[in-house]
């Protein structure tokens, strides 16, 4: 009647089984995982799990759900890493310049919507004084009526893939 | 140091009276204590799609390839103007309109087309014409059970309505 | 944590003997009330006051002394690795204590999270395609020097018509105490995008039954996801399922930002949304009109996912859980938000309402 240690205790505790009667398991793992190991014991021979063959313990649960719970509450988590002098100025130059790499990006694509934006302004300007039809043109391509009713057509709303496909883009598709 | 013995033998006797089934947990108020995040382990899955296109995503299961049977570009949903996931069936040389003359569904093909020469052929009776067409579109709502049920009367049908 | 290390360093470094004396005067900046009482005189405070701690003299046997080359290269064996290691401490003790722990970007944090692993398509396409696509479409032009007419503001202060009007907090608007969020025009610097993506769902046999359904909840959600889930409290109670706000754990929540959000929206969108049977769409009026956008799952429809798909002999086929999936985007208006997530390939059906 050895007791379990704290550690397995707390984990038969989060997992409701009851420790007080089976305090002879090795451990909670090796139970487990166990299952359709070599057969070491005269036990082995029948598939009820121990447990859930003794009448008188409560534990009448799934074994799904407890390995759902095994790995939910599982306390172990890796140690922070541990670098020494080099290796840590190592992580850190590259980390920098990641984060410098793609600031620019990000400023590089940014500056290429201004840009856009700009462009676009300009030629609205151009339709709207230097059309010579009084603006009519530039009133119509201004009317937004449809824009948040069709929405984008999903035809065209793909997202992009790595690899292509086998038809490739149908470049003649167009809006019915 | 009188002031801080009875502090610490409390505390002594706290921690032996919890039990050693459970973890200590509190924290106390000036000091956050800093967990260890805890991150699923994640794999990189390649998804091949319906029509041969790729991609790699970070996914929790351990399955290295996984080859999709419906997305969306074999769904109607997504593609409403293809012609290929329309249910429409196009019919270029005939052969399914003759299999359908020799075979099965001639009965449903002849009653609608005669419906449509009851309208056409007399437009001045217009309550007759206008009962025929409602009779006509019944027929065709439930030409199966009337072909069943009505296979003698086919003679008398006709007489009645014109 | 830095500029303290030499000086932590060089007191140690110091002869045993030597440190007290020195210590009051030169290194320690902080004073104790322990201090004070025993050991220092009132004098000793009073020229603490007077000296700058950048001015302190050491005694020139402590700096003739102090080597850290020599004596490193003196060593005959290294020291053990954790010397030459930092750890991080476990407790954030606030900017004024003395250890603090190092940002998480920090590989040594205990809460570094490791960068991105891969380029999400999501983010690809968006910086691709949809993000000029979508400045175009909502673009509105504005001739030069056009100003636009000022509005009436949205809190309205009271007449003056009674006295006790007078220090009183602006009323709130007409129709409705709900102060919408303001829509700025979208020009090239607030185009929407994708946020963050929240799961939640509500299992109320948790609260009737056991703690098992939600542990599956979590589990699923979890795969799905590949963020570890928080639990929730019922606020409400609700009285046939015995619910009591606060005691009964019911809920269960991941909230996916960056890559994994990216990659559960591509996900989502290609291969589960085809996937449901008789499914037209999001519905159009779905959102809270501030540009977060919201739909279900139902339970079967979790299985769907290639995660749940793959092994769904490990979770209980009654113990899956719906969720709800809604997507927060940077739009403030609905429609804004619906007009993104049309451009990623989400369907609309219905009156779109905002």
């Amino acid at each position: 009647m050895r007791p379990l240690s704290p550690v397995l205790a707390s984990l038969a505790n989060v997992f409701r089984i009851p420790i007080t009667r089976a305090p002879v398991r090795p451990t909670l793992t090796n139970e487990i995982l166990s299952s359709t190991s070599t057969p070491t014991s005269p036990r082995s021979f029948s598939t009820t799990s121990a447990l859930s063959k003794r009448k008188e313990s409560g534990y009448r649960g799934d074994r799904r759900i407890l390995l759902i719970r095994y790995f939910l509450h599982h306390p172990l988590t890796p140690r922070p890493l541990r670098f020494s002098r080099t290796r840590f100025l190592r992580h850190w130059t590259i980390h920098r310049a990641w984060n410098l790499y793609q600031a620019n990006q990000r400023r590089a694509h940014e500056l290429e919507l201004q840009r856009q934006w700009q462009s676009m302004q300009a030629a609205c300007e151009e339709l709207r004084t230097g059309a010579g039809d009084g603006g009519k043109l530039f009133r119509k391509s201004m009317i937004k009526t449809g824009v948040f009713r069709d929405l984008v057509p999903i035809e065209y709303a793909r997202l992009q893939t790595e690899g292509p496909a086998r038809e490739g883009w149908n470049f003649e598709w167009k809006r019915d | 140091m009188s002031l801080s013995t009875p502090l610490r033998r409390s505390a002594a006797t706290t921690a032996r009276v919890q039990t050693s089934t459970t973890f200590i947990c509190s924290q106390c108020r000036h000091a956050t204590l800093l967990r260890r995040p805890k991150r699923p382990y994640q794999f990189t899955q390649l998804i091949t799609m319906t029509d041969g296109s790729t991609f790699t995503h970070r996914t929790s299961s351990p399955v290295p390839v996984y080859r999709s049977t419906r997305d969306t570009r074999n769904t109607l949903l997504w593609n409403p103007t293809s012609s290929k996931l329309k249910s429409v069936e196009d019919d270029e040389a005939g052969r399914l309109a003759a299999f359908r003359a020799k075979f099965g569904r001639s009965w449903d093909v002849n009653t609608v087309v005669e419906g449509e020469d009851a309208k056409t052929d007399q437009p001045a009776k217009s309550k007759e014409a206008a009962a025929a067409e409602a009779a006509a579109a019944e027929e065709e709502d439930d030409n199966l059970l009337d072909l069943i049920s009505s296979f003698g009367q086919e003679e008398q049908q006709p007489g009645k309505k014109n | 944590m830095a500029a303290s290390e030499p000086s932590r360093y060089l007191a140690r470094s110091l002869p045993r003997a030597l440190v007290p004396s020195s210590r009051h005067q030169a290194f320690c900046w902080r004073r104790n009330v322990s201090d004070q009482a025993s050991s220092r005189a009132p004098s000793a405070a009073l020229s603490d006051l007077e000296s700058t701690s950048l001015s302190t003299s050491l005694p020139d046997d402590v700096v003739k002394t102090f080597k850290p080359l020599e004596r490193a290269r003196a060593r005959k064996t290294q020291l053990p690795r954790s010397r030459y290691q930092f750890r991080s401490p476990k407790y954030d003790r606030g900017p004024l204590h003395p250890h603090r722990p190092p940002p998480p970007s920090d590989p040594s944090s205990r809460v570094f999270v490791p960068g991105p692993f891969s380029l999400p398509r999501v983010e690809q396409t968006w910086q691709s395609t949809v993000a000029s696509d979508i400045l175009t479409l909502l673009y509105v032009h504005n001739p030069p020097g056009f100003k636009p007419p000022p509005k009436a503001p949205r809190l309205r202060t009271w007449d003056e018509s009674s006295p006790y009007h007078k220090n009183r907090p602006l009323r709130g608007p007409r129709g409705g105490d709900v102060l919408r969020l303001l829509r700025k025009p979208i020009t090239f610097n607030n185009i929407p995008k994708i946020e963050r993506i929240t799961l939640h769902s509500y299992v109320k046999k948790a609260a009737t039954e056991n703690s098992s359904w939600l542990h599956v909840a979590g589990m699923a959600l979890q795969a799905i996801s590949n963020v570890k889930v928080e639990t929730f409290k019922s606020k409400t109670s609700v009285a046939q399922w015995h619910i009591a706000p606060g005691r009964d754990t019911v809920a269960v929540k991941a909230e996916l930002r960056g890559e994994n959000m990216q990659h559960f929206f591509g996900k989502l969108v290609d291969l589960v949304m085809p996937k449901l049977k008789d499914w037209q769409g999001v519905k159009g009026s779905s959102g809270d009109s501030s540009g977060n956008i919201t739909f279900g799952l139902e339970p079967e429809e979790m299985a769907l996912f290639p995660e749940i798909e793959v092994n769904y002999d490990m979770y209980p086929p009654k113990m899956i859980p719906g969720c709800h999936i809604t997507i927060h985007t940077s739009a403030a208006t609905d429609k804004d938000a619906r007009l993104l997530l049309s451009a990623m390939g989400v369907p609309f059906y219905g009156k779109m309402v905002n």
